[in-house]
């Protein structure tokens, strides 16, 4: 299977139809939900993404307290002048990319990018030592600092893995470090959810649960791509399940009404409790929003990997062309019919 | 996070639109029953303002039944409100799980939902099937919001409450003397703990609660019978 950096004439004149239609990096049949094609973001389009969307865009994360419309509104409209055509930009789902760091297809940053993602996330949580140390009963302060130590240090071999001559050993190291740093960051997540005995809670504990799910998220994808890399396809659609449904339990826990209301406990007047309780609400609205997007692109990459395994094309090579590639915005994998 | 695996996988699609389906109809039944509030507490105020001061000290010692007078009607009217709602809304959703012929599934994803629902258990466990929204105003709910709820839990988390949000209303003029503050206090404190469940846990039942747990109930029922 060739993989293509324009989408095939056929499959771009059913978008413009209406026949097929964008939905996050997959086209697909509008009729039957038939995959006609996975778009896999190439080094080019992150590269117009960052010039984009400045700052905001190359950290990847944005503590929850200063997420605007307005940012993703920009980030979006800087992206779409420039016209890389075909309605994908308007389904790349640009704003929860910039602020959630989740993007489409297979994660292809860079060391120096994730590193910035990482730095974003893990200052964040130092501005939030206290509600850290409220859940920290399980993992201490010094825990988490190693912990994104390691994150950081599997990132910076995981940037070059695809040209090393180990890289399957190493690839598979490297999956192995990333399961354990999702685990780990899901017990806290865990513990940072739970709400079941509080009679309220502060606004940080939403901005701590957005961090943690952040860092949980960036793990996830980069253990993905780590299996990518060892051509383990296979796996890939494995785990991207077993992460897809972890998502799932996640969003279900997070019950955004509940957590909202315990949020406006602290309030004594109506009007100020109603003020507080929909403020919060929308700020789990967007921990819930970057839950949906991550189930969204586990599931991505889980068809893409299906797709690749039946066409015999390795996961290793698919990494590289999208790393490598600084002209096109896009790689196109067609799926055989 | 611990995942119990199903004995066939669900289509995470589905169980997807499930989840955003059943927290946006959370989100919007606590709204309609805070903008349904502010009536609930000038009542109160002006209930309590043009009582005599026996009657006003009365209630002080007997308050159930004065709650009993002002808060069914208004939730009535209320659970009425958020019941037209939530009929359109299961109407709808399970309209389009038939068009994509995909109903099996939608039960098959919310039946976990709804057993898994974590702090909906209490209000789950009370509304073992729902008809229709409306009867849990005539059962359960009430029958709570007067007996599990007490009145020194209210006293204590509802100090401070209610006057001081409604001062410079013109029925807090009338508000003289500390007995009927003090007892606009109570009943505004029960009214916002029995609606919205503030200070309370979230596993802990109220109407809020009851009505998200009832419409959890109601969607399985329309599923079924679809």
């Amino acid at each position: 299977m060739p993989l293509l950096y324009e989408i095939p004439l056929k499959v771009a004149g059913r978008i413009a139809s209406g026949e097929a239609e964008v939905v996050g990096a997959l086209v697909k049949e509008v009729a039957s939900g038939r995959i006609l094609a996975h778009v896999q973001p190439t080094q080019s389009f992150f590269d117009i993404f960052v010039q984009a969307g400045g700052a905001m865009a190359q950290s990847g994360f944005s503590p929850l307290g200063i997420i605007g419309a307005i940012q993703g509104e920009q980030i979006k409209s800087g992206i779409e002048r420039l016209e890389l055509g075909l309605g994908l930009v308007q389904n790349l789902q640009i704003a929860n990319m910039a602020l959630t760091g989740v993007g489409i297809g297979v994660s292809v940053a860079g060391f120096a990018v994730m590193n910035m993602r990482l730095n974003a996330i893990e200052n964040n949580l130092g501005h939030l030592r206290q509600d850290v140390r409220e859940i920290g009963k399980m993992i201490q302060a010094s825990e988490i600092r190693r912990l994104f130590s390691d994150i950081r240090a599997a990132l910076k071999d995981l940037d070059s893995v695809t040209t090393r001559t180990d890289h399957l050993a190493l690839a598979s190291s490297l999956q192995r470090q990333f399961s354990s740093h999702v685990s780990a960051l899901n017990d806290l997540l865990t513990e940072a959810m739970a709400i079941g005995n509080e009679t309220s809670l502060p606004m940080a504990r939403l901005d701590l649960i957005w961090t943690l799910s952040s860092a949980k998220w960036l793990c996830e994808g980069a253990e993905l791509r780590a299996l990518f890399v060892s051509e383990d396809l296979p796996h890939v659609d494995d785990y991207a399940g077993r992460y897809m449904n972890d998502n799932l339990r996640c969003l279900d826990q997070l019950n955004p009404d509940a957590m909202a209301r315990l949020v406006a406990a602290g309030e004594t007047n109506l009007a100020k409790i109603v003020a507080k309780r929909r403020e919060a609400a929308g700020l789990v609205g967007n921990i819930a929003d970057g839950f949906e997007r991550a189930v969204e692109n586990l599931s991505e990459q889980q068809s893409l990997a299906r797709a690749l395994a039946d066409a015999g094309t390795g996961g290793r090579a698919f990494i590289q062309a999208a790393k490598q590639e600084t002209n096109s915005p896009f790689l196109v994998v067609v799926p055989e019919q | 996070m611990k995942m119990q695996e199903p004995a066939f996988p669900l289509d995470p699609a589905a169980e997807l639109e499930m989840i955003r389906w059943k927290q946006a109809r959370f989100e919007e039944i606590t709204q309609v029953v805070e903008d349904a509030l502010p009536e609930l507490m000038t009542d109160i105020e002006e209930t309590v303002a043009s009582m005599s001061t026996y009657t006003a000290s009365k209630s002080q010692v007997f308050p159930d039944g004065l709650w009993k007078n002002l808060f069914e009607p208004w939730a009535k009217k209320t659970v009425s409100l958020v019941e037209a709602r939530m009929e359109k809304e299961i109407g709808e959703l399970t309209a389009s799980f038939s068009e994509k012929g995909t109903l099996g599934e939608a039960l098959r994803v919310a039946r976990p939902a709804i057993a898994g629902a974590g702090v909906l258990a209490a209000s789950l466990a009370a509304i073992p099937s729902v008809v229709s929204l409306g009867t849990i105003t005539t059962t359960s709910f009430f029958v709570l919001s007067t007996t599990t709820i007490s009145w020194p839990i209210i006293a204590v988390g509802g100090a401070g409450l209610a006057v001081t949000s409604f001062a410079g209303s013109k029925g807090v003029k009338w508000l003289a003397d500390k007995n009927r503050v003090r007892l606009v206090n109570r009943l505004q404190g029960r009214a916002l703990t029995a609606t919205l469940g503030h200070g309370l846990t979230p596993g802990e039942r109220s109407l809020v609660t009851d009505l998200q747990a009832a419409t959890l109930r109601r969607l399985e029922a329309k599923l079924v019978s679809v």
